[in-house]
């Protein structure tokens, strides 16, 4: 690896600003879009290894589709006691307004990304499970096309499963559930976060790229307009936006992005969305708690892959374990994303984990705590052309179309600053390929 | 009792809409309480039409305008025989009832509220005294006034301002409710004597959902007809649109109810 030279480095992230590369955030108000830096070192994942995590993430995704799939219909995992009902019907993710659907093939959640970390002595834990409009596919993608580009020994000598296949397994996905016409792929428009995705992944499927104004709903149906005023079916929406603007008809009455009825046609069987609305309430921070024993619940099976430890001050012996540990744990507020609502007890003075603490016991609903899991660093190379560790964390894509599959590849985001645990890219952090071995 | 019912709602834009989408809760059902005998409804203009339900079971008008339009009406008539008994069956009520909803979340002084009136609260024996018993707190407290809300202020911001309109009289008493572990629903629907259309609450206690009106202290008796149930008003509003144009506009409605025949 350390025949790599710095200048490779700079050349692919000049390629990838020019290929457009980016993701946007909202600061003060302001849309900014900004390159994710990319680092050329991959993380590599051996086949033994990857055959483990891929039994352990398919188990997973399967036992949530199962608790979706529940929670919306009979409820039976809150009548056996197994999950508390306050942790599903209060939750911001549970849409009533979906009960009782039954999305085509029974499946829910279509696309998983699945956040992992390895701790030091080498075990892996599901740090969260991201089931609503998990992004990220597409960086591992094209970086691992432009670093054939620059060096293609590198990939004819070392035995890296290819990760092109991605596209093929989203259209098998999209295929799978498709109720009759066309794929389409929704974006909100290119003032969205990862607007270069949508297009990377309509440009690569063959999917058409639309926003709302483009989809038309008649009698239960959805349509995609062209220019000419003509209308072909649509059959399966892979939507890149969140639940409560899909459909100013059924959700947030003010939402300019979303396609009137669309709910309506999907609550008729007659389109498939992807993934489901409604996921949210799986993939809560207080759910994940859940998400071991749901995993025995509905498959009868011993989880193959943990959760980081993690306490709900909701039960008393948990609370108490979290007021007395405080300055040792993570804590979480559980309705936030994307790495913010993350308190780190050992970065607190006295007076603020006192505040804290008076949070939690109002609020236990609100929160969880977890053991810091101390992961693994991997090396990045810096601006000078050496090497520097960095913490970072491994989002997995699983895909359920007929049958449920692990993309062999996935999102290595690292923390760019030495002292921080947080990776996620709307906080700065940058990105590796991750190279799965055939051998 | 037999009671006809005629209601029609006209909302005029000021520069004319196009790529009109609507959904509209303007269809009573029979249920138990209300037995509908006679529907006629229309919609004008509109290039299609569909019947379709929501996830509460509400029956609803779906479809769309595309041509410019500067006037757009909606409109239900009929016959309805509604029973004395105040309320429907229902052996078990969605959780979703029993939970906060986003125009009902309990607040600082509204769950203070609620801390000072439990204790005073009947309890045991009829569970029905208790829920009238909140609903008379609320007709107590606040003051019925026009214009100082909206369809987004919340049960919480009503209260602190102490006047509101039927919709928020009954978001505060399913915050009550709710508080207090019992499902409750909130109705829109025609009243007789309410030149409008109206919002009351129904609580379910021992198997049936009761008809309560805070608005008025009263239970929702054979003057009542029923379109639509949910968490709260956004689950039940009676119009909604989406359409390009000017977004200033002005809404009439007229509604007569009759009784017509004394005898089922």
């Amino acid at each position: 690896m350390d025949s790599i030279p710095p200048i490779t480095a700079h050349e692919i992230n000049r390629l990838m600003a020019r290929y457009g590369v980016k993701f946007g955030i909202y600061k003060n108000g302001e849309f900014i879009e900004q390159l994710f830096p990319f680092d050329p070192i991959p993380r590599v994942i051996t086949a033994e290894e990857f055959g483990y995590l891929a039994k352990g993430l398919v188990q997973r995704v399967t036992a949530l589709n199962c608790f979706l799939g529940d929670i919306y219909s009979e409820a039976k995992i809150i009548k056996d006691g197994v999950v508390p009902e306050e942790f599903v019907y209060i939750s911001t993710g549970y849409l009533p307004e979906c009960a009782g659907i039954a999305p085509p093939k029974g499946i829910y959640s279509h696309i998983s990304g699945i956040d992992l970390v390895q701790s030091k002595d080498g075990k892996w834990y599901i740090l969260e499970d991201n089931l609503r409009v998990p992004s990220g596919a597409s960086y591992p993608l094209i970086a691992r096309e432009l670093c054939r580009i620059a060096n293609p020994d590198a990939f004819s000598q070392n035995y890296v499963t290819d990760n092109r296949d991605y596209s093929d397994l989203l259209n098998d996905t999209m295929n799978h559930v498709n109720r009759g016409g066309l794929n389409v792929i929704l974006t909100p428009g290119r003032y969205n976060a990862a607007y270069f995705e949508h297009s990377y992944l309509a440009e690569r499927t063959g999917a058409p790229l639309v926003t709302a104004s483009q989809l038309m709903v008649d009698n239960k149906v959805v349509y995609m307009k062209d220019y000419l005023g003509g209308a072909a079916r649509v059959g399966a929406v892979y939507r890149r936006i969140s639940d409560e603007y899909l459909d100013p008809m059924t959700f947030c009455r003010d939402s300019l992005i979303g396609v009137p009825h669309i709910a309506d046609a999907y609550r008729s069987g007659n389109v498939a969305i992807i993934n489901a609305p409604g996921n949210g309430v799986a993939d809560d921070k207080g759910v994940y708690y859940f998400v071991p024993k749901m995993i025995e619940y509905y498959l009868g099976q011993t989880p193959l892959l943990e959760n980081a430890p993690t306490y709900l001050p909701y039960y008393e012996s948990d609370m108490k374990y979290t007021l007395e540990n405080i300055g040792k744990l993570v804590i979480k507020d559980v309705s936030e994303a994307g790495g913010y609502g993350v308190v780190f007890g050992s970065n607190l003075p006295p007076e603020k984990l006192v505040e804290l603490k008076e949070l939690i016991k109002r609020e236990p609903r609100r929160f969880i705590s977890q053991e810091v899991v101390d992961f693994i660093d991997l090396d990045i190379l810096d601006e000078g052309g050496g090497l520097v560790p960095r913490k970072a964390d491994l989002r997995a894509f699983v895909l359920t179309g007929e049958e449920t599959r692990v993309w062999a590849s996935g999102l290595t985001r690292f923390s760019r600053h030495a002292d921080s645990f947080i990776v996620n890219s709307s906080q700065g952090g940058g990105f590796k390929d991750t190279w799965v071995l055939s051998l | 009792m037999v009671t006809r019912f005629q209601y029609q709602t006209a909302l005029t834009f000021v520069s004319p809409a196009s790529e009109h989408r609507f959904l509209l809760k303007i269809l009573p059902p029979s249920d138990g309480r209300q037995r509908v005998i006679d529907l006629a409804w229309s919609v004008e203009p509109q290039s299609s039409l569909w019947l379709t339900h929501d996830a509460f079971g509400n029956a609803c008008v779906a479809g769309f305008a595309d041509m410019p339009h500067s006037r757009f009406t909606f409109g239900i008539s009929g016959k309805a025989d509604i029973s004395s008994e105040p309320y429907v069956l229902c052996q078990s009520p969605p959780p979703v009832f029993a939970c906060p909803s986003a125009l009902t979340r309990p607040f600082g002084a509204l769950a203070d509220f609620y801390a000072a009136l439990a204790p005073g609260a009947p309890d045991g024996g009829e569970p029905l005294r208790r829920i009238e018993h909140f609903s008379h707190a609320v007709h107590s407290r606040m003051e019925y006034k026009r214009g100082v809300t909206d369809i987004a202020t919340t049960a919480g911001e009503v209260f602190a301002m102490g006047a509101g309109v039927c919709q928020d009289y009954a978001h505060i008493l399913l915050t009550l409710l709710r508080l207090d572990k019992t499902p409750c629903r909130y109705v829109a629907g025609l009243a007789s004597g309410y030149g409008e259309t109206h919002a009351w609450v129904e609580a379910w206690t021992g198997g049936r959902f009761y008809g309560v009106d805070p608005t008025r202290d009263k239970l929702a008796d054979e003057g009542y007809i029923a379109l639509s149930r949910g968490r709260d008003f956004n689950d039940c509003s009676v119009e909604r649109g989406v359409y390009k144009g000017s977004c200033k506009g002005t809404q009439t409605i007229d509604l007569t109810m009759t009784a017509s025949e004394a005898t089922r």
